[in-house]
């Protein structure tokens, strides 16, 4: 380690003012976890370290700072192992500060050299949250974007995977990385998801579905998500290997697939590792399950208040009895009992999970029951306010089973006005509405099978 | 040069199938019923062999264009003042095909479902299918191939559950025929459910390998849709017979009023007749608006796409509320036979001459 100190001794000496060393105290004076060390001498001046104590290995800065006297300083230096030591100006010292790395310098020196001393905090690779399995891989994506690639690289162990990154945010200057296997993704998306990528201006990003915002111009903003947004590697590198992209950033477990049709949020990574004809017959219980949360309701408010006697005499009998004494018309009670179970849902999902299954009981159970008690709703309707809020629990992707919460309410009002028929066309409307749709160039209405292809 | 893209063959095949299922349902039947006291296959398969005639016309024309609409080739070929006289007795057409259709959907409504509900209310759905035809073919298409797999299953099932309380000695004659149809204007008010090829040839862009698609496509469409068409006619005729059949104004509709079965969830399959009829509705409305639009922007290239179709569905909506009674729908159809025989085969041939004026042209000129 000879050459660091004779770069440290062959450092520029800039004037009073132009001094990286009193530049970055400038920058960085105001942060509490900015330090400074001397860790030796260069002639007649001393050498400083300059970190950002929060961003830095403990057992790394060790290295450096503590020595006393410039033998010390060389010995440590000795033993340090990182990457090749760069010297850079005053921008280069402040991006690598904010990187994690160290800045040696004099008073005086215009430059300075940057070691990397940095260390990310990062959680343990661990299962899913959100799209658990009972069949298939057990690990996700965490925060880290390396150990999100390294995790990809370990299932497409294949010189055709390709990863492409850049840095997006004026402030934040987060990581954005492209994978692709090259042979099977489309040249001229990666070329458009590339230049759409390099020209967002933000200041910062927190996570991939901030940047999906970004990426899709606010004009084509609709109400359905355009990406799969997903937290198994299993599913992210089955798609890249269909020919897809995926976008991760630095800071967030969740991978983006573009691009995305409908029936991709209807997959289950599961659907891959069972037996086909189980895959189908599950696919078309989560069909069902679509269609019951859109409809349920709509079709209570369409029986029961508009088109009477369409229903079987008996049911319609069971449904008049069950409403007597019922104060609102049927509309009024039934957005009533969505609006409520939305509320159940949504504190369950927020709060601690010992407590969640608490609210749950207390809504599902005790509420339910009290508000049949008090003639507020009808029991029929508590039956099918339950089972829309099953239903929806069964859609694989979280954001589309938030798009089903939403539409139910506007078949709700078409049914209400037109019974039925406001029912059919409100389904065709959203037909009509995802056939305008496109993902990343791609139609958001096509094929239920998914296509095929594998890297040529 | 990048190909313009076009519809697949089960892209057409859908589109044609959900236009013989929003034409052949509710007034059709009752036109074929009165126009004969013969077995009603017969002015059927004369209507299908003239369909199939006006497809190889218009798959003629159509092969002989490069990648362009045939509006849009007409017009190069003989000016577009020219070109906006031969087409509009066309467009004239296929605006009167969505006063009808749309009036005649409402009043279907208003007669089975909904009768407190005002016409003019029913109309607004026309707002959905304008709204499609603005965001061009291909969604069209999309939209039809999701339209399909729901309304041909469920028509499917509707068929075969009509099946139930018939007497097939109510459907007789079933082979002879006087050919006194021939003379009865009911048999040429009925031609309105044979045009699904005419609407199509004006959107999107063609060559002779799409024309060829396109027109194989329609041929399976039509084998597909002709048992259709026939349950449509006879299922009604086989369960109340030929004379009362006769004086109802929509038989099939009271025919699905009569199938009872236990198993069934629904009591009325009527309501359930008329909501799989909507998805065909919507679909071909915007098939036609699309079609109208279209020709428009080829004719007026100047005219921004928006006011176009936002202008055509306010003049829709508005003279489909105009029109006073169901009587006056009926007329409707009768009264414009003429142009649906110019759309049919006037059309085409007038097409092929200009084509062959700028062939000639482009001879002398060489």
């Amino acid at each position: 380690m000879a050459e660091i100190l004779e770069t440290i001794h062959r450092l520029r000496t800039g004037s009073g003012n132009r001094a990286l060393f009193g530049m970055l105290r400038d920058a960085f004076g105001d942060s509490a976890d900015y330090k400074t060390e001397a860790v030796g001498t260069s002639g007649s001046e001393t050498i400083y370290v300059c970190f950002l104590a929060s961003l830095c290995s403990t057992q790394k800065l060790d290295l450096l700072v503590g020595t006393t006297g410039i033998e010390e300083f060389s010995a440590k230096l000795s033993r340090y192992s990182g990457t090749s030591i760069a010297e850079g100006g005053h921008e280069a010292c402040e991006t690598a500060i904010c990187n994690g790395s160290a800045v040696l310098c004099t008073a005086v020196s215009e430059n300075g050299l940057l070691v990397d001393l940095s260390e990310t905090q990062q959680r343990s690779i661990g299962s899913p949250i959100t799209e658990s399995v009972l069949q298939g891989p057990m690990y996700a994506f965490n925060e880290n974007l390396d150990a999100n690639t390294a995790l990809i690289r370990q299932q497409i162990r294949s010189p055709k995977l390709k990863l492409w990154e850049t840095r997006i945010g004026e402030t934040s200057r987060t990581r954005v990385a492209i994978f692709y296997c090259s042979g099977a993704a489309d040249p001229d998306l990666l070329a458009k998801l590339k230049e759409r990528l390099q020209n967002i201006r933000t200041d910062g990003i927190q996570d991939s579905g901030q940047l999906l915002r970004l990426l899709i111009s606010r004009k084509k903003m609709g109400l359905f998500p355009l990406a799969i947004s997903s937290e198994r590697p299993d599913r992210s590198t089955a798609d890249l290997l269909r020919g897809k992209m995926v976008v991760m950033i630095d800071g967030s477990p969740f991978a983006l697939t573009v691009p995305a049709v409908y029936t991709d949020f209807w997959h289950s990574p599961e659907d891959n590792y069972v037996n086909p004809y189980v895959a189908y017959f599950l696919l078309t219980l989560r069909f069902l399950a679509m269609f019951m949360n859109l409809f349920l309701p709509a079709m209570y408010v369409a029986l029961t208040s508009v088109n009477v006697d369409v229903n079987r005499l008996e049911i319609s009998l069971a449904a008049s009895a069950s409403r007597e004494g019922v104060p609102y018309p049927v509309f009024i009670e039934t957005f009533l009992m969505l609006i409520i179970i939305d509320f159940i849902t949504e504190a369950g999902i927020r709060l601690p999970k010992t407590i969640s299954s608490t609210v749950t009981m207390v809504g599902g159970v005790v509420l339910g029951q009290a508000i049949i008690q008090a003639n507020i709703v009808s029991n029929l309707l508590v039956i099918i306010v339950a089972a829309t809020a099953i239903t929806n629990f069964i859609v694989i992707d979280y954001q589309m089973g938030l798009v089903q919460r939403i539409l139910k309410y506007f078949i709700v009002v078409g049914a209400t006005v037109a019974g039925l028929l406001g029912i059919v066309f409100c389904f065709t409307c959203l037909v009509f509405y995802l056939s305008c749709l496109e993902s990343f160039g791609a139609p958001y209405l096509t094929s239920l099978r998914k296509k095929e292809a594998s890297p040529s | 040069m990048k190909t313009p893209p076009s519809l697949t063959g089960y892209n057409m095949f859908a589109v044609q199938v959900l236009y013989f299922g929003a034409s052949a349902g509710f007034i059709y039947p009752s036109l074929i019923i009165r126009s004969t006291t013969g077995a009603y296959w017969v002015p059927i398969a004369i209507w299908a062999a003239l369909a199939l005639l006006s497809c190889l016309l218009y798959s003629k024309l159509l092969s002989l264009l490069e990648n362009e609409s045939l509006i849009e080739r007409i017009g190069r070929s003989i000016g577009l003042p020219a070109a906006f006289i031969v087409s509009l007795p066309q467009l004239v057409f296929i605006f009167g095909a969505l006063v009808v259709m749309l009036r005649a959907y409402s009043e279907m409504i208003t007669m089975t479902m909904l009768p407190t509900t005002p016409i003019t209310f029913l109309n607004g759905m026309l707002l959905a299918p304008g709204a499609l035809a603005l965001a061009g073919m291909m969604p069209i298409a999309r939209a039809a191939r999701v339209l399909f797999l729901v309304s041909s299953l469920l028509s499917v099932f509707l068929m075969l559950v009509g099946f139930s309380d018939v007497n097939w000695t109510l459907g007789g004659p079933w082979l002879r025929t006087s050919g006194d149809f021939l003379l009865n204007k009911n048999f040429y008010s009925g031609s309105f459910i044979w045009m699904g090829f005419a609407f199509t040839a004006l959107i999107g862009s063609y060559n002779a390998r799409i024309s060829s698609r396109y027109r194989k496509s329609y041929f399976f469409a039509l084998a597909f849709s002709f048992p259709m068409i026939a349950g449509f006619i006879y299922l009604p005729v086989l369960t109340f017979s030929r004379e009362l059949s006769r004086h109802l104004t929509l038989p099939f509709i009271s025919k699905m009023d009569s199938v009872y079965h236990y198993w069934i969830v629904f009591e009325n399959l009527t309501a359930l007749f008329v909501s799989v009829t909507m998805l065909y509705v919507l679909l071909i409305m915007a098939m036609k608006l699309h079609a109208l639009g279209e020709s428009l922007k080829c004719l007026f290239p100047r005219l921004k796409s928006a006011w176009i179709y936002g202008t055509i569905v306010l003049l829709v909506y508005a003279a489909a509320s105009a029109l006073p009674s169901w009587r006056a729908v009926e007329g409707t159809i009768f009264f414009t036979v003429g142009l649906r025989m110019y759309a049919l085969f006037g059309f085409p041939l007038l097409g092929m001459a200009a084509l062959a004026i700028r062939g000639r042209r482009k001879k002398a000129a060489s």
